[in-house]
Order: C-alpha cells, then sequence, then structure tokens
C-alpha cells in the first residue's frame, strides 16, 4: 500500500510540474508582443511540458497490467516524446523561415528588443565605439 | 486508490482544456499568419496530452495508436502551411519585380 501511494504521489508532483509548465508558456505567448518571442514561449510546452506530463502518465499507468503481461501503452508514449522532441525544432525552423520571408518589420522588431535588454551603460558604450551606427 | 488517480487526470484534462481554448483563440485573432500557425502548432501538443491523459483515465492502450498518428499529422500541418506561405510570398515578389521591369 505504502509503495502504491508513492507511486501517486511521484506522477502527481510530474504531472503537476507539467501543468504548471504548460500555464506558463500559455500565458508567455499572450505575454510577448512579436512573433520570435511568442515562439521561444510556445517551444516551452513543445519540449518541456510535454516531458514532464507524459512521464507521470507512464508513471501511473504501470509498465505491467494487473495480469503480469508488458503494457505496450507506456512504450508507446515515450514515442510520442521521442517523436516531439524530433519534430519540434525542425517546426520551429520552418516557422522563423516563414517570419523572415514574410514580415518587413522583423529589423526594426529585434532593435527595439535589444535596445530594451540593455543598460544605459552598455548603450553608451557602443555609442562611443561607433556600433550603434 | 483508483478514484485518487481519477481526480488527478479530471482535474489535469480540466486545467489542459482550458489552456486549449486560449491557445485556439489566439489562433483565431492572431495578427499575423506566423502567431497563427505558432498558435495551432501549441494547441495541437495540447490535445497530444489531453489525449494521453484520456488513454490512462480508460486503461484503453488502443487511444496512444490515435496520438501517434495526431503527432505525425500536426507535425505534416505545420510543414505544410509554412510552406505555402513561403511559396505565396516568393510569387507576389516575382510577380511585383515583373511589375516594376515593365514599368521601366
Amino acid at each position: 500500500m505504502a509503495l502504491e501511494w508513492i507511486r501517486f504521489i511521484i506522477s502527481a508532483l510530474l504531472i503537476i510540474v507539467g501543468l504548471f509548465i504548460t500555464i506558463c508558456g500559455v500565458l508567455g505567448f499572450y505575454k510577448f508582443k512579436f512573433v520570435l518571442n511568442r515562439m521561444h514561449a510556445a517551444a516551452l510546452i513543445d519540449t518541456l511540458g510535454l516531458f514532464f506530463v507524459l512521464v507521470g502518465l507512464i508513471v501511473a499507468f504501470g509498465l505491467q497490467n494487473k495480469d503480469g503481461t508488458f503494457n505496450i501503452g507506456a512504450i508507446k508514449m515515450l514515442l510520442i516524446i521521442v517523436f516531439l522532441w524530433l519534430s519540434s525544432p525542425v517546426s520551429s525552423h520552418l516557422i522563423s523561415k516563414l517570419i523572415y520571408m514574410t514580415d518587413t518589420n522583423t529589423d526594426k522588431e529585434t532593435n527595439e528588443i535589444q535596445v530594451n535588454d540593455f543598460s544605459e551603460s552598455q548603450g553608451k558604450e557602443d555609442e562611443q565605439n561607433g556600433i550603434n551606427d | 486508490m483508483e478514484i485518487y488517480y481519477d481526480y488527478l487526470l479530471l482535474i489535469a484534462a480540466i486545467i489542459l482544456a482550458l489552456c486549449l481554448i486560449a491557445a485556439v483563440y489566439k489562433s483565431v485573432v492572431g495578427p499575423k499568419v506566423a502567431d497563427r500557425i505558432v498558435a495551432v502548432n501549441m494547441a495541437s501538443t495540447i490535445v497530444v496530452m489531453i489525449l494521453c491523459i484520456l488513454t490512462v483515465y480508460y486503461h484503453e492502450s488502443y487511444l496512444d495508436d490515435v496520438t501517434l498518428i495526431y503527432v505525425l499529422i500536426s507535425f505534416v500541418a505545420v510543414v505544410v502551411l509554412t510552406n505555402l506561405f513561403i511559396n505565396v510570398n516568393m510569387r507576389k515578389k516575382f510577380k511585383e519585380d515583373q511589375k516594376k521591369e515593365r514599368e521601366q
């Protein structure tokens, strides 16, 4: 009975962490203004959120059925994780290519973000060195 | 013991469904094409999580096969949509260049 409770707590913790990461990804998608930033928040769900939720589900599902046979469903979930980890970078690359080809304001948007991120002293040094020109 | 697993999975599925509604809303109102494609990609990932939760909830491992096919189709959808819009944009630019050449 104690082992069953430990299994339940481990799976619950993993699923809750995955849900937290998923909610963070969706909120980040609403918070950021430009597509390239939004993509960064959405990629969080594809990799880390899915990994935690599915590993928690594998722990809950168990590797053995009640009659002692091997549970093939858990291995299929592992296959889903592997395929999404392989396909998510490819689709991100294609979407960023689409943004580069269609969006005419990309230079302006990236410049705006750089200016916001740099501290004032950094900007002054760059002006002295002539990098901002 | 089973009932605690059921509660956990139900609450997780409800929270993920709310996230799914937010993602689908963004895919409808997103100002640019790229916004919509990113939102659709995100929504399909959340649907994959919900399908896996249903697999464990009903103890039916055939739903895992459905999920695998869904993952493959969502990846193909992103590839096709991006290639389509890149080609449309290239054609538009090509026609504009031709017009400029004729005017000259």
